[in-house]
């Protein structure tokens, strides 16, 4: 199931005095399978993109097409038949089940009495019919995937855990209704390195068995270098460019225009060049020092 | 969207109005109250009206937001007006209309209706004008200098104001707290507009319990915050931004007091003229 935007343009406030430009203009196209990061200084629009692509926010202007769905503006009717309305209802209640979304500090929608059953909220959401031994075996799968154990877990209350499995317990509620794409608005910030770390495993875990496509927005550069199979820059609104890492990060003039830095492996590889050795990787951390260790091997 | 409800009152702009100190605002809107209330015939209603006008001139603040203070009230201002019209008694009074739906209005009752209802609207405009060409940080700030007074009493008017004010600087925050939630739990299929009531106040359940959590988490963060930098609510506080009491303000008490003058002048020798 592709993502494709065309021409999306957002205001804050329109028509008020306080009117501000989100985003402008933005076209873009996620394709299935892909791992893709979204950059951009703060305030670039990133989070206001995302939230378009299960409808959180209605598109005022372009229009979006992910598989099946099409969302594009709707002026609201007043009279609208109810039958009409159910329908839309149950479309848009599809569409935020196939595109699960995770919030920046997700642990902070925690509700319920226990993990269990703050796990299963989306599925009794996204559908209603599941029997209750259903319901349970999805809620299992769900903990299990985020790598916590389920029997330990489900009947502690969400407040008394710790802050690294909450955020799994948050991310496992996402999980649990199958979305095919999962979108992730900065799911490190907060962590320690190790948390990181293990955050990353799952995601390319959840990539290989059970997500499709995974829309992640991060703050650093480092790790979109290391994961993301392609990536976007944002800067106030404006898409700039989109392409894989080594396309994007190559080009240090236009990640210092936006207010990013380049990872720390683009950084050395230009440093390297301009002392006579030129090396081609991608920037993730394992093929630059395998492409170093050649190039040093055969410098003696 | 949720913020335009609280925030949606103060209207930016720069304007010598806006730049008076709030305290003299309130005190001047407290005149402009007297004023409307001690106004009796049309002389003097036209007075204020003049005074209305041109205060909002002044202030650059489009005459449309001013008017719609008075949506959330209008249903108020029609329903005193019929109270007014059929149950105003006066001696003297000459019946119009005892028709039909019209019983026994008199033309004293029509017209003291029609100035009950000019009063209200006078007030929704000149109250409203405050809250639009102040802050609410501001007034907060005006509101403790008019209190100070009681503090004679042993009332803390400084926490009274510090706790408003904070209370003030958080709706903001935890509005959008609330917007990020309600999305959260959206995405994960909330829905919050069909079932009947009871259901939808179920509903909101996964929206307060996070909110709550979230806003005792930041009221302990904030006392923290507060005595790490060794706040004492007993000792003396010095202001950042002092009010003071210029030009402006000088000529706005003016010119509320001769327009409190003329209302009271058209009062007493106007009456024979009409
Ligand atoms: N609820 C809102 N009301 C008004 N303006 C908003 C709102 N949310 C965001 N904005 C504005 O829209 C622009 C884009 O915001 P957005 O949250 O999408 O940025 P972001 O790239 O996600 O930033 P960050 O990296 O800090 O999360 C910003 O200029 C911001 O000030
Ligand atoms: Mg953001």
């Amino acid at each position: 199931m592709d993502i494709i935007c065309n021409n999306i343009d957002y205001q804050y406030n329109k028509g008020t005095k306080f009117a501000t430009y989100a985003l402008k203009k933005v076209s873009l196209t996620i394709k299935e399978g892909e791992f893709f990061g979204i950059i951009g200084h703060t305030g670039s629009g990133k989070s206001t993109f995302i939230q378009h692509l299960n409808a959180l926010i209605p598109i005022q202007s372009g229009q979006i097409t992910i598989g099946d769905y099409n969302l594009f503006f709707e002026p609201t009717k007043k009279r609208e038949s109810k039958k009409q309305k159910k329908r839309m209802k149950s479309k848009l209640k599809d569409l935020r089940r196939t595109v699960g979304m995770v919030f920046q500090y997700p642990e902070y929608q925690l509700f319920a009495d226990t993990v269990k059953e703050d796990v299963s909220f989306a599925i009794k959401n996204f559908m209603p019919e599941t029997s209750e031994a259903e319901v349970e075996i999805l809620t299992k799968n769900a903990i299990e995937m985020v790598g916590l154990n389920y029997f330990e877990i489900k009947d502690k209350s969400p407040f008394e855990i710790s802050g690294g499995q909450k955020r799994r317990v948050a991310i496992a509620g996402v999980l649990a209704a199958r979305p095919q794409i999962l979108v992730l608005d900065e799911p490190c910030a907060g962590l320690d390195p190790k948390g990181k770390n293990e955050l990353w495993q799952l995601l390319h875990r959840l990539h290989r068995d059970v997500i499709k496509t995974i829309i992640i927005v991060s703050h650093d550069m480092n790790d979109v270098a290391n994961h993301c199979t392609s990536s976007a820059i944002f800067d106030h609104g404006v898409l700039k460019k989109v392409g894989t890492p080594k396309q994007l990060f190559s080009d240090q003039a236009l990640i210092t225009e936006c207010g990013l830095e380049v990872p720390v492996t683009a950084y050395l590889t230009n440093e390297l060049s301009k002392n006579g050795i030129v090396l081609d990787t991608d920037f993730t951390t394992d093929d630059f020092c395998v492409k170093l260790a050649n190039a040093i091997k055969n410098q003696k | 969207m949720l913020k335009d409800a609280v925030f949606g009152q103060y209207y930016p702009v720069k304007s010598p109005v806006h730049r008076m100190d709030s305290f003299t605002k309130i005190v001047l809107l407290i005149i402009y109250i007297v004023m409307v209330f001690v106004a009796k015939n049309f002389w003097g209603f036209l007075a204020v009206g003049v005074f209305l006008l041109v205060t909002i001139l002044a202030s650059k603040v489009p005459f449309k937001s001013v008017a719609r203070s008075i949506k959330a009230v209008y249903f108020i201002i029609a329903f005193t007006f019929i109270i007014n019209i059929f149950f105003h008694k006066e001696e003297g009074a000459k019946v119009l209309w005892d028709v039909w739906l019209l019983r026994n209005i008199t033309d004293k009752s029509l017209i003291y209706a029609v100035f009950m209802a000019l009063r209200f609207t006078l007030l929704m405009f000149g109250s409203s004008l405050l809250t639009l060409t102040s802050s609410p940080v501001e007034l907060t700030n005006g509101i403790e200098v008019l209190l100070k007074p009681l503090t004679i009493f042993k009332i803390p008017v400084h926490i009274l104001a510090l706790m408003m004010s904070i209370a003030l600087r958080f709706i903001p925050t935890l509005m959008e707290e609330t917007e990020r939630i309600i999305n959260a739990q959206k995405a994960r299929g909330a829905d919050f507009e069909s079932g009947n009531i009871f259901k939808r106040a179920k509903a909101l359940l996964p929206v307060l319990i996070p909110l709550l959590t979230s806003a005792l988490r930041r009221a302990e963060e904030l006392g923290d915050a507060m005595d790490a930098r060794c706040f004492s609510s007993t000792t003396k506080r010095t202001k950042f931004k002092k009010l003071t009491f210029s030009w402006r303000d000088l000529i706005g008490l003016l010119f509320t007091l001769a327009t409190l003058s003329a209302v009271i002048l058209c009062n007493n020798f106007l009456v024979a003229i009409i």
